[in-house]
């Protein structure tokens, strides 16, 4: 489990405010209409220094849309991003370049992302000299010990063709690691990895970023950002459903369960509700009492009744107050029980 | 840092090859001399450095004047394609799907066009007394050009296009760094530079080819006033020492070792410029 | 019908630098599910392509036995054992009757299995053409299998870049189980899908080998999955430190 400090008191170095993106997906044909998408509906989150949040969702969740409009790549339709306390969502891409030094991402195409000309030590050196300003011997010094302590001491001067997906992944985590950023926002690290080489990828992440380094890491496999993560949110239709730290308690809303754990309740067919609770269709939960406010009104996260601090989930039936609180024991290797209603 | 960019074995075959076409074009004289009937079918060994024709006239004189007629015109070329490349690479990178499908369907029609008419018919079009091969240089750049772009794109494309520009931007790093040195100077400088060679190769062969027709032909030529020779002159006047038993071999030695040194210019500079 | 499908016993398979696999056995029986786990580099592939007879690395096997017991009592691999490549090419060839109508292969990415310049209807149909018996109508059948993986019938149209992550893992089983195979041999199908996802493209894996009463030979990653599903569990070792790419 993991045991980086967090600074919950301190201001937080991310926060999102009510966010919402829509996209225009073109129909299909020239003439047909347009259909929009409402990728992030409504988002709001707090991230403190030391913390590792991971944002779980199938892919159109909006996850990778949110990780994406926080550091600037996209642009909210509505609300606002802020980091370290200072207004980040619609400044211009000139005002913010100075700061991007601070905040990095590490994108999921790693191969993508590396100039094929140049060899995994002349990536983090160039990053030294030009975006931390230190001359070439010391940039050449910090980049060759940056790669070592990640795992590419013999690699240093291959190209990116010459790499394995692992490693290139790996360049592209020294490169970022290198500027000892405030927040490092990782979309889906491990894809495309092996599952050996994932636990490994997503140490040489985390336990590499500088102590009070906020971190926000894109995942589909809830169950690998377990031991990684302080909080894990899950998403989906552009909503955050459930928030959870996972050395604490197990999910409780169906849809956050099935994500962690899709042996241990029924596999939703995937047609989501357009009014009231997106997951209402595939959901066990909907009794005679709730039904109405399922059909009607989206839930927002709320604490559960019983549950431990920390814990919210967006969902009518698990907030009544007559449920009763989810099993609160630390999530085991076995399946889990199939939540009561 | 040099040593990415140019691979001095290469670039110094290179520079020296193009210093001393360049010093030949620059001293090419205005006129042959007179003939001197002394000097007739010289050989190297008699008058250096290259001999003389059948009047006795400096082949050295050739061999500048046809360094002269070609040296501008090649070197506007490449560096025209060169240019235009670099452009189709960059659309790529920033444009969307729509300026790759434009650069491509532009490669395809230009290069489906009968090349040398197209040259001809800009010679028949040059007035007669301003006879240059710049214009047809320029047309043969502008018909390979579409080409070069298409190449430049899809290298940019293989780059990553805009996800590699959008995470170099994310990282913090500055457009021109990324356009000028990691797009322009590190991806596409191989490619672009070896078309700038091979064009510069092709209008220098143009040239030849077009000046023997009109030798051939005893027509003045469409590519460099009649006071100048061109290097086609070397090849025609050896040819015959083949053909009639003419002492002429020394002649068409040496227009075959200039062809040789423009392929091996050409070739150097590729080498030198090439990716990792 | 309870006669296993395939039975690799004592199988050693040996690189130019190192044993590969060491005395691996493993049965598949019909309606019945055998999962092959271990970490990467352990051979699974590579057991996995030697129990059809497919056998390329040289000088490669060195000892074992591959049998089908319900086609028939002899051991594929006699004569083959430590007869160097030319014994492994006869092997190939001898075997390739039955790669197809007995068993089917479907390679770790969807991407491997689908030919990328070919429709999914015209690799399906090639498919169906590998059976024992020709059926009455080849579209007819197209649509059927379509519809067994929960594609639509449209997909047969389609090119293998426009489908997504699951429904291409969905048109390679199809195209795995076109033939009427007995045994299908599944690797590493969940690769890259969300766990929804992957959960339902292993249930309709084990869904479409029940209805054809196929055995299935699965190798996954997930151990939540073997837990799940697996009747038989093979666990290859992992190779010896420092022997593996990064």
């Amino acid at each position: 489990m993991i045991t980086r400090p967090t600074w919950t008191d301190e201001a937080p170095v991310v926060e999102l405010i009510d966010l919402h993106k829509r996209f225009h997906r073109a129909g299909a044909w020239p003439w047909s209409p347009r259909q929009e998408v409402h990728a992030v509906a409504g988002v709001d989150l707090r991230i403190a220094p030391g913390e590792v949040v991971a944002l779980v969702g199938q892919s159109g969740s909006g996850k990778t849309t949110v990780s994406r409009i926080v550091l600037g790549l996209e642009e909210p339709s509505a609300g606002e991003v802020r980091l370290e306390g200072q207004r980040w969502s619609g400044l211009a891409e000139a005002q913010r370049r100075a700061q991007r030094v601070h905040y990095q991402y590490v994108p999921q195409d790693a191969m993508g992302a590396l100039d094929p000309q140049q060899s995994a030590l002349e990536h983090i050196e160039e990053t030294l000299k030009v975006l931390a300003g230190l001359p070439r011997a010391e940039a050449r010094e910090k980049a060759a010990e940056m790669l070592s302590r990640l795992g590419l001491g013999s690699r240093l001067h291959a190209l990116p063709r010459e790499m394995s997906g692992g490693e290139q992944r790996r360049v592209t985590i020294a490169r970022v690691l290198a500027l000892s950023p405030r927040l490092v926002v990782a979309d889906e690290p491990t894809s495309g990895l092996d599952p050996d080489r994932r636990e490994s990828v997503l140490e040489a992440l985390i336990a590499n970023l500088p102590p009070r380094a906020a971190c926000i890491l894109v995942t589909h496999d809830m169950s690998e950002a377990r031991g990684w993560c302080h909080r894990v949110l899950a998403m989906i239709a552009g909503r955050v459903i459930e928030e959870v730290d996972l050395s604490v308690s197990e999910p409780t809303h169906p849809y956050a369960r099935v994500l962690f754990d899709p042996w241990s309740a029924p596999l939703p067919r995937g047609l989501l509700a357009d009014q009231g609770c997106p997951y209402r269709p595939d959901c066990p939960l909907v009794t005679a009492e709730v039904a109405h406010l399922c059909a009607t009104t989206v839930p927002s996260l709320q604490p559960l009744p019983r549950g431990p601090d920390g814990q919210r989930v967006a969902c009518h039936a698990l907030t009544a107050s007559s449920s009763s609180p989810p099993p609160s024991s630390p999530p085991s290797s076995s399946p889990s029980p199939a939540p009561t209603p | 840092m040099k040593g990415r960019l140019l691979r001095w074995p290469y670039a110094a075959v290179a520079l020296l090859a193009i210093l001393a076409l360049g010093w030949a074009a620059a001293t090419a004289p205005v006129h042959l001399p007179a003939p001197e009937v002394d000097f007739a079918y010289a050989g190297p060994l008699e008058l250096p450095p290259f001999g003389a024709d059948h009047r006795g006239r400096p082949l050295l004189d050739y061999a500048r004047q046809g360094a002269w007629v070609v040296a501008l015109p090649a070197m506007v070329a490449g560096l025209l394609v060169m240019f235009m490349a670099v452009g189709g690479g960059l659309l790529a990178c920033l444009g969307g799907g729509w300026a790759r499908s434009a650069v491509q369907i532009a490669s395809e029609v230009v290069g489906s066009l009968p090349r040398m008419v197209v040259i001809l018919v800009v010679a028949l079009l040059v007035p007669r007394d301003d006879r240059s091969l710049l214009p047809m240089a320029i047309a043969w750049a502008l018909l390979a050009a579409p080409g070069a772009m298409d190449e430049a794109a899809s290298v940019a494309e293989r780059l990553g296009g805009t996800r590699f520009v959008e995470a170099l931007r994310a990282h913090g790093f500055s457009a021109s760094r990324i356009f000028g040195w990691h797009v322009v100077a590190l991806n596409l400088r191989p490619v672009v530079v070896r078309q700038g060679a091979e064009v510069m190769m092709q209008v220098v062969f143009l040239e030849i080819a077009l000046s023997y027709l009109s030798v051939v032909e005893d027509q003045p030529s469409f590519t460099h006033p009649d006071s100048m020779m061109s290097w086609a002159d070397l090849l025609y006047q050896g040819y015959r020492s083949i053909v009639l038993d003419v002492p002429t071999t020394h002649v068409l030695a040496l227009g075959l070792a200039l062809i040789s040194l423009v392929a091996v210019v050409s070739l150097s500079i590729g080498a030198a410029a090439r990716a990792r | 019908m309870s006669e296993p499908l395939v039975v690799v016993e004592g199988l050693s398979i040996q690189a130019p630098t190192r044993l590969l696999i060491r005395d691996v056995g493993l049965i598949v029986r019909p309606r019945r599910i055998t999962a092959l786990v271990g970490p990467s580099g352990a051979g699974k592939s590579l057991t996995a392509r030697a129990s059809m007879g497919v056998l390329d690395v040289i000088p490669g096997l060195v000892a074992g036995s591959l049998r089908y017991p319900a086609l028939g009592p002899q051991d594929w691999f006699q004569g083959v054992v430590g007869g160097g490549e030319r014994a492994q090419r006869r092997l190939l060839e001898a075997t390739r009757s039955l790669r197809g109508a007995y068993v089917s292969y479907s390679p770790q990415a969807a991407s491997s299995a689908l030919n990328p310049g070919r429709t999914i209807g015209w690799q399906l149909a090639i498919a169906i053409g590998r059976r024992v018996e020709a059926p009455a109508s080849v579209g007819a059948e197209v649509r059927s299998l379509l519809a067994e993986v929960g594609l639509p019938a449209r997909a047969a149209a389609a090119l293998p870049a426009e489908l997504s992550g699951g429904m291409a893992q969905r048109a390679a089983l199809a195209i795995a189980i076109a033939p009427k195979p007995r045994l299908v041999i599944a690797d590493e199908p969940e690769t890259g899908l969300d766990p929804v996802l992957r959960r339902s493209v292993i249930e309709l894996m084990i869904q479409v080998c029940q209805v054809h009463q196929a055995g299935l030979l699965l190798i996954s990653h997930h151990q939540s999955t073997v837990d799940r599903i697996a009747d038989d569990v093979v666990v290859l070792p992992a190779p010896p430190a420092g022997e593996v790419a990064a």
